[in-house]
């Protein structure tokens, strides 16, 4: 909201200046963004006289005038505007004038005649806007001098401030005019508003006889009011008018419909005029909509209505949606000579609805919605009147036409000033906080238990009575804010850490998840956070088939775009848009992970009951998994280029490595890789994570296809399930000895067929030594001309232990030719 | 005759270790002069030709001699050992301005670092961690906030739904409900609750459909204001460090009342900065007193027990903290970004 500086002191006295008003009023909890000054003082609009008139040999609606601003030369004015004649005196914007809203002015051809300047109408003047409805140029009094400025002819401040406010929601119920806002600086000064000018001179048939009003919605509506206006006289606003309209961010149009805006900035009460001729008979009724009636709004929209909606309707058809937008059938036009003015108090909540369910948002809908006074309407009405009669915009017929069925009584809440203290702390005595609500408008009476004299006097309850303007405030702790905001928040006591001690806990999950990622990046690698909201095309660059389970990812039913639209069902998709958006700035050393969840749909959506679910604590995870996961990508080389050369590039073995050292230290379980098929992978270089036996997780290379189509070089992904990961830290590791005696150390090498894989070969191994066989290490991999095609040799290191005892080489020797000849036996091996 | 034999041989022999060059040469010395056929063993041998009257004088001295002579040695020998050494570490020198072997250690996410440095803060105040999920019921992100349907505050934050009951949450405070629920009636209540929130929000600088806030909730009898108001103290001078102030501005969030925006003092010392646009003055939070309805909602008595909570943005803290100036920099990973930022480090 645009809030015009001047505009407020006429309400209230306000003993700052306009940024230590902005200040003020945010510490209240009317928060002002900015404070803009305006300058309204048109410099270079100087008085000129028209000299003569010709038509423009090339345009017959266009005229050329010469003009003479004094002492100056002559100068030519090209214009279309009509009724201009010699000696008129008009303002004239010569070149780098600027007008009102830091609008410049220059010299311009038209049809090949220099236009050495600009005639002004009013509303270009007062706010640098267009000229309103009908408008042509301003016409100086006779007195007028040619050559000075027109400024000082406007009668107004050259200057003036405008506080821009963010109101929240509660604030927007009652400081969404000058009127709220100015209530509020009263009660910081501990003044009260200026009274506004309601005086209306009123003459002609009464209101009564020109419109009746039936209001047969009393819910809808509780109260309308008219005024009717005759006589009307058509053109442009005052100066004065025209500015605070433009400084408050509305265009004026034309004197009536300015009228109604400036009465809603400036009380907050919405206004409505219809055209009087053009409602049948005269008629005015307040109704729910028929079936099939339709309503062309002024905004040129026509829209069929349903029952719900509360209509506004002459004797024959709906003439306005309540409090939303008026039709265009009975709107006021410059040729409206008379006008019946509308000032109601609707049910927010049917506004509401009715401009949701059509789409609607207009100034008036927007505070009928949230709230409005339900005994502004006379007074709003009443100054439009005395606005129009001063602006001699029209006559005011004597009386206003009022139905207000059910009385809106103001709302009482019981009040405990003990309350109040311990909700914020202090030790305020009952005066204090009820002079706190007073002056906010607020009403306080002592509640007194029985009518004896006698009786004790409880000094702590009071019944207070909000005022009608406070639709926000319908609780006894709305009341605790009023008081603690009307004394200030920070005159508000603090104080630290009282009550039990207690132990402050990282759930399990959680600390895995730091574990996880502080072996990580120890490890070399980044964290990266990605969006969870993905396309389909993702998936489909990832080559799931129609028919994959990836394919039932949950979806948005109002996404932003459709590459947003999936609720991601894999955390790859994020993790390749990384590479490639590193990759394609020449960043392509990557080491990279990321913890999240991803959304698996496990249930039919539809089917999801929220009370049977609130009732049964809570748990959604029958209809949607959020599995936490892991996901690792590599690419380019194992350590950067230095001076003793460049590190090997990463491939699966590197991706392998980290997974078996997270197994290892998150003490999964035991791992095992088997050969897999998951369509983003490279065929045979890509394997499925077991955990325990289940699977867990895919690593690989990214298969060719994503790879070209990513532009990437080679790089490698893995993705791996948490959320049945064993927690850590539920038991504590205990110490396991040192071994106390020596190992004995024996080498097998030996050359086998290159389709067995190392895993069965360590199993055979392992087997076949028995429980002397400490650990082993595969030393040497060899495959090629020096090895029989098909086959590879292999080198392992064995460590052979005994807990209790020495071992002897009689003891190992056994041992280890058993090994030896079980790999012949079972894999058929070649010993070395 | 013996006794001038032995001082020149000593002189000889001393003069010539003195001036050895090589290890090989004093074994050779040694074995000349003290071997079993060397010359002052010769000299020591030809005593039995001496009157023995005189042979204790010159066995006593042909044995200094010896002596003279072997510790000569040994000190030349260790000097030439020494010599040698330095030689040979004279050619392993090494450059050491040359780089270091680059080691590469990863960095967590800003955002991690942020979040975990809130969280730790509040964990040692006594408050736990608690998650809730991100697909959420319209009833626990809205309805049992005291947000109903139809309610203003609805338009202010953009929701993306699933289905009419199914959302992506628009702020942690469901949290707030779930773990009231579960709790209750047990006393007190200190929960943190960290995780990431979604918005309808079109992305520009400012703003990314998706966000992380933490919640923070404590609710036993007799909480005030002033408890919050302490806390937030005390959280801005233990994150913006210790001259931070605090400022309270009335707000309004329904599931709060009283509610307060709260901001904490610039750097700039109200000097005027980009930060703060030049106020002294930077927004950081929203908080307040735990509204009687969700009290209710969450299973204790508004009558018996009060409580307050505070929602804040990690993107928004990360950015005060470290000069950040367009949120879209968090989701784009580029990793000239990430490496920047890491636990442990300012």
């Amino acid at each position: 909201m645009l809030l015009p500086y001047s505009w407020l002191c006429e309400l209230v006295e306000v003993p700052w200046s306009p940024s230590e008003l902005a200040d003020r009023l945010s510490m209240v909890g009317v928060k002002v963004e900015a404070v803009r000054e305006m300058d309204f003082r048109c410099p270079g609009v100087v008085v000129a006289q028209i000299v003569s008139v010709v038509p423009h040999p090339e345009s017959p609606r266009t005229r050329i005038l010469t003009l003479k601003a004094g002492s100056e030369s002559q100068r030519r004015v090209v214009t279309t505007a009509p009724g201009l004649a010699p000696g008129d005196l008009v303002p004239l914007a010569v070149p780098g004038a600027r007008l009102p809203g830091d609008r410049g002015v220059e010299a311009e051809v038209f049809g090949g005649v220099r236009s050495e300047g600009m005639l002004c109408s009013l509303t270009e003047l007062a706010c640098g806007q267009p000229p309103g409805d009908g408008e042509g140029v301003l016409i100086l009094p006779a007195g007028a001098v040619p050559g000075h400025p027109v400024h000082p002819l406007l009668e107004t401040a050259g200057t003036d401030w405008v506080l821009e406010l963010e109101l929240t929601v509660n604030y927007a119920m009652h400081c969404q005019s000058v009127l709220g806002v100015a209530r509020e600086v009263a009660a910081l000064t501990g003044t009260s508003c200026r009274p506004r000018e309601h005086a209306v001179a009123e003459t002609g048939t009464v209101a009564e006889d020109w419109v009746r009003v039936e209001v047969r919605d009393g819910d809808g509506c509780p109260r309308y009011v008219a005024r009717v206006f005759h006589d009307l006289a058509p053109g442009p606003s005052p100066c004065w008018m025209q500015r605070r309209l433009a400084a408050a961010g509305l265009r004026p149009r034309n004197r009536l419909v300015d009228i109604t805006n400036y009465v809603l900035l400036e009380l907050g009460q919405p206004l409505h005029a219809f055209d009087h001729d053009r409602l049948a008979e005269g008629r005015i009724v307040v109704r729910r909509a028929a079936k099939g009636e339709r309503l062309l709004g002024l905004d040129g929209v026509e829209r069929p209505l349903t029952p719900g909606m509360l209509v506004i309707a002459d004797a024959r058809q709906p003439v306005a949606l309540a409090g939303i937008i008026g039709g265009a059938d009975a709107g006021v036009t410059p040729s409206t000579r008379v006008a019946v003015l509308e000032s109601a108090h609707f049910h927010p909540g049917i506004v509401r609805r009715t401009s949701l369910k059509l789409g609607i948002r207009t100034d008036a809908s927007s505070r009928f919605e949230k709230w409005s006074d339900p005994e502004a309407p006379p007074l709003a009405a009443d100054r439009a009147a005395a606005l129009l009669s001063t602006m001699a915009a029209g006559k005011v017929a004597p009386g206003r036409v009022e139905v207000y069925p059910r009385p809106v009584s103001r709302t009482a809440l019981r009040m405990r000033v003990s309350r109040v203290n311990a909700l914020l702390g202090t030790s305020l005595p009952a005066s204090e906080a009820v002079t706190r609500l007073q002056r906010l408008g607020f009403e306080a009476e002592l509640v007194r238990h029985g009518r004896q004299r006698a009786m004790p006097v409880d000094a702590d309850v009071y019944l207070v009575t909000v005022p009608s303007w406070r639709g926000d405030v319908t609780a006894e702790v709305d009341l605790a804010e009023e008081v603690a905001r009307s004394g200030g928040y920070d005159e508000l006591p603090s104080c630290l850490l009282r009550g039990t001690l207690t132990i402050g806990r990282r759930p399990a999950r959680l600390s895995a998840v730091d574990a996880a990622a502080g072996i990580l990046t120890a490890a070399g690698l980044n964290e990266i956070v990605t969006s969870p909201l993905i396309g389909a095309a993702a998936l489909d660059r990832l080559r799931f088939p129609p028919d994959d389970p990836m394919r039932a990812a949950l979806r948005l039913a109002n996404p932003l775009a459709e590459d947003q639209a999936l609720l991601r069902p894999t955390l790859i998709p994020g993790m390749i848009e990384v590479m490639a958006y590193n990759a394609g700035r020449r960043q392509v050393d990557l080491g990279l992970f990321e913890i999240g969840p991803a959304f698996i749909r496990r249930g039919e959506l539809s089917a999801v009951d929220p009370k049977s679910v609130v009732r049964q604590g809570g748990e959604l995870s029958a209809w949607v998994g959020e599995e936490p996961r892991l996901v690792l990508g590599l690419m380019g080389r194992r350590h950067p280029a230095y001076w003793r050369g460049a590190g090997d590039r990463t491939d699966f073995f590197d991706l392998k490595g980290l997974v078996e050292l997270l197994g290892d230290r998150l003490s999964w379980g035991e791992l095992a890789f088997e050969p897999s098929s998951h369509p983003s992978f490279h065929p045979t270089r890509q394997a499925c994570l077991r955990v325990e036996g289940q699977v867990r997780g895919f690593l690989g290379e990214l298969h060719p296809e994503i790879l070209a189509a990513q532009g990437l070089d080679r790089a490698l992904v893995a993705e791996v399930g948490l959320e049945l990961m064993p927690p850590r830290g539920e038991a504590r590791r205990r110490l396991q000895p040192l071994p106390r005696h020596p190992a004995v150390l024996r080498d097998v090498s030996f050359v086998a067929a290159a389709s067995s894989p190392a895993a069965t070969v360590e199993a055979v191994i392992r087997e076949a030594a028995g429980p002397l066989l400490e650990s082993l290490i595969l030393f040497d991999v060899y495959q090629g001309d020096k090895v029989a095609a098909g086959s590879r040799s292999l080198a392992y290191s064995l460590v052979y232990r005994a807990a209790d005892r020495t071992l002897t080489d009689q003891e190992v020797d056994p041992v280890h030719s058993q090994v030896r000849q079980a790999l012949v036996d079972r894999l058929g091996a070649i010993l070395r | 005759m013996v006794k001038p034999d032995i001082d020149r041989l000593r002189e000889e022999a001393l003069a010539a270790v003195a001036a050895a060059e090589d290890i090989g040469y004093l074994d050779h010395l040694q074995v000349a002069y003290l071997g079993r056929k060397g010359r002052l063993t010769a000299i020591l041998r030809g005593l039995a030709d001496v009157p023995a009257s005189e042979r204790p004088g010159l066995g006593a001295m042909a044995n200094q001699a010896r002596a003279e002579i072997e510790s000569a040695l040994a000190r030349r020998r260790q000097e030439l050992a020494m010599e040698l050494d330095r030689r040979r570490q004279a050619t392993e020198a090494v450059d050491v301005t040359l780089p270091g072997v680059p080691r590469r250690v990863g960095r967590r996410h800003v955002l991690s670092v942020v979040r975990r440095e809130i969280e730790e803060f509040f964990l040692h105040l006594g408050f736990s961690i608690a998650e809730g999920p991100e697909v959420e019921l319209d009833h626990y992100n809205f309805e049992l906030l005291n947000i109903p349907r139809g309610h203003p505050a609805r338009e202010t934050q953009d929701t993306f739904y699933l289905t009419d009951e199914l959302l992506l949450r628009t702020h942690t405070s469901p949290t707030q409900i779930r773990v009231m629920q579960m709790l209750a009636p047990r006393l007190p209540v200190r929960v943190i609750s960290p995780g990431r929130v979604y918005r309808r929000d079109s992305v520009d600088a400012s703003h990314l459909p998706f966000f992380h806030q933490v919640e923070v909730l404590a609710v036993d009898r007799g909480i005030t204001f002033a408890d919050l108001k302490g806390t937030l103290e005390h959280f801005a001078r233990g994150f913006f460090g210790q001259g931070t102030r605090v400022r309270l501005r009335p707000s309004y969030f329904p599931f709060t009342e009283p509610s307060a925006e709260v901001d904490v003092s610039c750097m700039c010392e109200g000097r005027g900065c980009s930060a703060c646009s030049g106020k002294g003055w930077i927004e950081l939070l929203g908080a307040g007193m735990v509204h009687p309805r969700v009290l209710e909602a969450g299973g204790y008595d508004p009558e018996e027990v009060s409580g307050y909570a505070l929602g804040l943005g990690v993107e928004r803290a990360a950015m005060l903290c470290h000069g950040i100036n367009d949120i879209r920099l968090f989701g784009q990973n580029d990793i000239r970004f990430l490496d920047q930022f890491g636990e442990g480090e300012c």
